[in-house]
């Protein structure tokens, strides 16, 4: 809301500066954003002296006081001022509204030092014709903004939804009056009726008291509609609002300074000047005034002549009972509507209006009168009208607001330490009523009637503290703490894992969390992957690109990585730990399943310590994410052989040649694989790309057991290198998980530490070499038991695998 | 038989050896099995008395002095040839780090962990709670009915009638508040949403939010807790402005500003939990109280790491992730 500062100073006598008066409000009421200077470095201008420019017929010199302590030599082209002339002055450096910056310069031979403005280079209408002649007798050198009634400062206050009562001049004047212990004057609202009986001309009949609790009409005949006195164009142009025409801009003068929305019917379109304030029938049309044609609802409130729904109260008025150049007389209504009802049909019918917004937060329904009055008067004076004698005044009878309140709760609830009367005096200074009860203790304070926000012992409370600002407040720390809070094993684990991530050289990305419906294509995810057809949209989403809750982190992750190679990034490790969300909404809420999904891209460039190259490098890269998946899972809370890595399983994502599901027991955890090279392509990745996902919640509830002691072996080990010629097709697990089944209780370890295929080796055949450990817990194993070990362990690989020794 | 001169030939031949094979003829050739100075020892027997004993003395002085002395030329030759291979064999220490540089954590959770140890500091314990939310939960309990002006403070993301995307942590207040007794010190972290997106907002971004409920904790107390943490997040030094605000799940309010380059910026949220709040989570608001604070972690990453557009923390750009 733009308040502009000598206004207010009008309603209330605050001697703060512009500044001073921010802080303040911002402090204890409403942020101020903003002070704007309207027509910055535009000053007043006295002027002293015009003399013909020597070199041009069309220009003349003046030379204007600005308050400085030499006379401005000006330039100027217009003709209609006159020494002793008030001008809005330009100084150099002004950037107008339209964007001119004004420079000293030399107009033919002419020094000119600034520019004497017109109406339309100010922003204040389309009239050039000639430059602004301030009324009135400001001092020289004073800002021309407040001169014009456009306020030297303008205060941009960031209205909450709790103060509606603010959202008018006279309403934070109010506030202000309040804060600084002054007195806030209300405008003028002394009117006289000097036409007929208004019940002559207009009849109201309030069906819905619940929904309109007061309505108030007063009857204007003969007013001339037209262009509103500079004054008041100006006013309303301070507040942001546009000047219309006499009647309109007279009920948004009241709107802007009273906080009260008024509508002005043409009196002449409502038959029998009868109004009936009722529910509107369902499918009743109405074509609004900005016209809009919108059908009704039975929620609705409506205004209505005999037959027809003539406005959306509350909201906008319609069309055909709209005031027109043609109107003489007028039915001017001020009420009172309920907030709910105002502000559905507002949502409703997708409308939101200076008046909706008021009485969505509420109207004060004692300030209608004033209001009405004050407008009536204006619309007299101002369009010529004459007031019928009499108001209409239908008002339902409002249940008294008594609060409960206990002094004693501003030292037990806010910690602030002060005494009865101190609090009292608060309470009265934002109008509170307070009755003391007999114990001192329980107080019972009534509200004033536009502070529909305080209604409880807590809203007082804040009254009491925020008046004296929260920068009075102690700082204190809470006492009596609980025990110590356990650590959370799910956080643990996230943290743990992102840690592990991190060692392995793996940087953390953070995704929106929504995914156009095109990128699960992309990933060739079919069409009975729940991770497509439990998707979950969003019912109003920003765009086709955020249209659904993302199913998978692949999309994000894999455009990201995209996105970074395109900047020249080369080698790329990230990951991403967020929730997945998939699930029918008509089941209730849809799963969230917390997901680590990472993206690896091989570097391109040399590196000293790369092992290999080609496909070998792809290998080592491969094997390298299935490291960081390892870690990861450990990290994550599984034991470390809680896990394996099947390579019989791929999604439709992933190379079917190169990836694998992770298992934990028959539970699917996660995947590793290299990029389906049709995925590769369309998200513009290399195909050497690998990627991996662990589904975080379930690997939680795999946590290792605590370690148990194990003494050291008092007999040595002995270790035996088997190589063996092995098919192609079978896996390194394949050949681990036969010798530990084989070998029985003597062997401690297995590892593979050479793996060839190519010279030497038979076609369709690999060579695998295994190391077992072997040992006995009660003696140094013999040659002879040893040797029948390995022997049935390799006679065994022959058997059920075809490997045989080399 | 002249011992000195032996003695001096056996010292010479030590000094002269060059490696450990010349050092052990030397040696045999005295104090071997037939070694010269073995043979004289031997036959000390049958010297007699007095001129026995003067003769052991000087044999065994003899005798130690050579082994004195090949045992230092064996410890320098020794050193000599070990100087000599580890001039030979050199590193270059200055090579690359094997195996993986380490990577980096998103600057968000970097704040999100410094805030909940500043809160488990507090005695906060750390909760969580789903993104996807019942208007229940996310408003109504929340002291926001449906026609309230408040829910434009929240444009909200629908799913399905009553099913929202949590416009705020503060769900977790309830549900946690619903399942246990008071006293409570329990904080959430977590993503949330919001129907806006432009320059300077994104439609998902990320909260904490802190709250407490016993029989005693005041307004004035919430004070010392939000500036310590801003003072352990930014700085003993900086400066803080409390000032009033409104939402709908506390009363009184307040919003904390810390001093930035570009004047005031809002870092939090915060008041004392709405006796409606208390009453829909089953507390009677008579018999407890407390607070309740929310901050976002995206904006205060942003003004701690200079961050100047919301949108660089979603692009994972790896050249920017690489200063965290």
């Amino acid at each position: 809301m733009r308040v502009p500062y000598e206004w207010l100073r009008e309603l209330v006598p605050v001697s703060d500066d512009a500044e001073a008066l921010a802080e303040r409000l911002s402090l204890c009421v409403l942020e101020v954003e903003e002070i704007e200077r309207p027509l910055d470095g535009v000053v007043v201008g006295h002027l002293l002296e015009t003399r013909p420019h020597p070199n041009a017929d069309r220009l003349t010199l003046c030379s204007v006081d600005d308050g400085g302590e030499e006379p401005r030599a000006v330039v100027c082209g217009a003709t209609n001022m006159k020494a002793g002339d008030r001008v809005a002055l330009a100084t150099p450096g002004t950037e107008l509204p339209g964007g001119l910056v004004i420079k000293k310069s030399k107009i033919r031979g002419e020094k000119s030092e600034g520019m004497l403005c017109a109406p339309d280079e100010l922003g204040l209408g389309d009239d050039y014709e000639g430059i602004l002649i301030l009324e009135g007798d400001a001092s020289p050198g004073e800002p021309a903004a407040a001169a014009l009634g456009l306020g030297s400062a303008v205060l941009e206050v960031a209205l909450l939804p709790d103060r509606g009562d603010c959202a008018s001049l006279f309403g934070l004047a109010r506030e202000v009056a309040s804060l600084y212990d002054l007195e806030a004057a209300a405008p003028d609202s002394k009117l006289s009726e000097e036409g007929g009986p208004v019940g002559e001309g207009v009849s109201v009949d309030v069906r819905d008291a619940g929904r309109c609790p007061r309505y108030m009409a007063r009857r204007i005949r003969g007013v001339k509609v037209g262009p509103s006195p500079e004054w008041l164009a100006r006013r309303l142009l301070s507040v942001g609002a546009r000047p219309i025409n006499n009647v309109v801009d007279v009920t948004n003068l009241i709107l802007h300074e009273l906080g009260q929305p008024l509508h002005a019917f043409d009196a002449a379109k409502v038959p029998g000047g009868r109004i009936v304030v009722r529910q509107a029938e369902p499918g009743e049309p109405l074509v609004l005034l900005d016209e809009q044609s919108i059908e009704l609802g039975e929620d609705d409130l409506v205004i209505a002549d005999e037959k027809r729904p003539i406005a959306l109260a509350g909201v906008m008025g319609g069309l055909a009972t709209a005031v027109s150049d043609a109107t003489t007389d007028l039915i001017l209504e001020a009420a009172c509507f309920e907030p709910g009802t105002i502000r559905r049909s507002g949502r409703r019918h997708g409308l939101r209006t200076d008046s909706s917004y008021r009485f969505e937060r509420g109207v004060d329904p004692e300030g209608v009168a004033r209001a009405l009055d004050r407008a009536a008067a204006l619309l007299a004076s101002l369009a010529g009208g004459v007031v019928d004698t009499g108001v209409i005044d239908l008002q339902a009878p409002a249940a008294p607001v008594a609060i409960a309140f206990r002094p004693s709760r501003v030292a037990s609830f806010l910690g602030l330490d002060l005494d009865a009367g101190a609090i009292r005096e608060r309470l009265e200074r934002v109008y509170v009523s307070v009755e003391v009860g007999a114990d001192g203790e329980a107080w019972t304070c009534r509200p004033p009637s536009w502070r529909w926000d305080l209604r409880q012992e807590a809203d007082l409370l804040e009254e009491v503290v925020r008046l004296g600002g929260y920068a009075a407040l102690p700082e204190s720390l809470p006492v009596g703490a609980p025990a110590p809070p356990a650590a959370s094993p799910v956080r643990a684990g996230l943290e743990r894992t992102r840690d592990a991530l991190r060692a392995e050289g793996y940087s953390e990305c953070v995704n929106v969390a929504f995914q156009p419906a095109a990128d699960l294509e992309r990933l060739r995810f079919g069409e009975d992957d729940v991770r497509r057809s439990e998707a979950v949209p969003v019912a109003n989403p920003i765009g086709e690109e955020l249209a659904l809750l993302r199913s998978s982190l692949w999309p994000g992750l894999l455009r990201g990585a995209a996105r970074n190679l395109r900047h020249g990034v080369d080698g790329l490790r990230q990951f991403e730990i967020a929730r997945s969300f998939s699930g029918r909404l008509a089941k209730g809420l849809p799963v969230e399943r917390r997901l680590l999904a990472a993206v690896a891209v091989p570097s391109t460039a040399p590196g000293y310590w790369r092992a290999g190259e080609g496909a070998d490098a792809a290998d080592a890269h491969f094997f390298d994410a299935k490291h960081a998946l390892l870690a990861a899972t450990r990290a994550a809370g599984a034991a470390s052989d809680a896990v394996r890595l099947d390579g019989g399983e791929a999604g439709g994502h992933l190379h079917p040649g190169a990836s694998g599901a992770v298992f934990a027991g028959r539970t699917r955890v996660g995947e590793l694989g290299r990029l389906h090279p049709e995925v590769a392509e369309a998200f513009e990745l290399p195909p050497e790309t690998v990627i991996f996902e662990l589904d975080l919640d379930s690997l939680r509830g795999l946590a290792a057991r605590p370690p148990t002691y194990r003494a050291a072996p008092k007999f040595p080990s002995v270790q035996r290198d088997l190589a063996l010629l092995v098919p192609e097709d079978v896996s390194a697990e394949g050949v681990e998980v036969e010798i530990r089944r084989v070998a029985g209780g003597r062997l401690e370890g297995v590892t593979l530490f050479d793996r060839y295929v190519g010279k030497g080796i038979p076609a369709g055949q690999k060579s695998m070499a295994f190391r077992l450990t072997l040992r006995a817990a009660d003696r140094t194993l013999q040659e002879k038991e040893i040797n029948k070990i390995t022997d049935k362990v390799v006679a065994a690989l022959s058997r059920s695998l075809g490997a045989e020794r080399r | 038989m002249d011992l000195d001169a032996l003695v001096q030939e056996a010292l010479r031949e030590v000094a002269e050896a060059t490696d450990d094979n010349g050092l052990t003829q030397v040696r045999a050739r005295l104090l071997g099995k037939s070694g010269a100075l073995t043979a004289e020892l031997r036959g000390l027997g049958k010297l007699a008395g007095d001129e026995r004993a003067a003769r052991g003395q000087a044999l065994n002085q003899a005798k130690q002095a050579v082994e004195a002395a090949v045992s230092e030329r064996r410890d320098a030759l020794k050193a000599g040839a070990q100087a000599a291979q580890l001039a030979g064999d050199r590193l270059d220490v200055t090579l690359p780090a094997r195996g993986p540089a380490p990577g980096h954590l998103h600057p968000l959770t970097l704040v999100e962990r410094e805030m909940v140890e500043i809160f488990s500091g507090f005695g906060f314990e750390w909760v969580d709670g789903p993104e996807v939310e019942t208007e229940h939960y996310n408003f109504e309990t929340l002291n926001i009915p449906a026609d309230h002006p408040a829910r434009d403070m929240q444009d909200t993301f629908y799913l399905a009638d009553g099913i929202v995307l949590r416009t705020h942590t503060s769900p977790v207040q309830i549900r946690a508040m619903e399942t246990r007794e008071p006293p409570l010190r329990i904080i959430t972290t977590g993503r949330v949403y919001r129907h806006d997106a432009d320059s300077t907002h994104s439609p998902m971004f990320h909260q904490m939010e802190a709250f407490l409920v016993d029989d005693h904790t005041t307004f004035a107390d919430l004070k010392g807790i939000l500036f310590e943490t801003a003072r352990q997040l930014f700085g003993r030094d900086v400066e803080l402005r409390f000032r009033r605000s409104f939402f709908p799940f506390t009363e009184p309010s307040g919003e904390v500003d810390i001093m930035g380059e570009r004047g005031w910026m809002e870092i939090l949220g915060c008041g004392m939990i709405h006796p409606n709040v208390l009453r829909a989570a089953g507390h009677d608001p008579d018999r407890w109280q407390g607070f309740a604070l929310g901050a976002g972690i995206d904006r205060i990453a942003m003004l701690k790491y200079g961050i100047d557009s919301i949108r660089a923390l979603f692009e994972n750009d790896q050249r920017v992730l690489d200063a965290f």
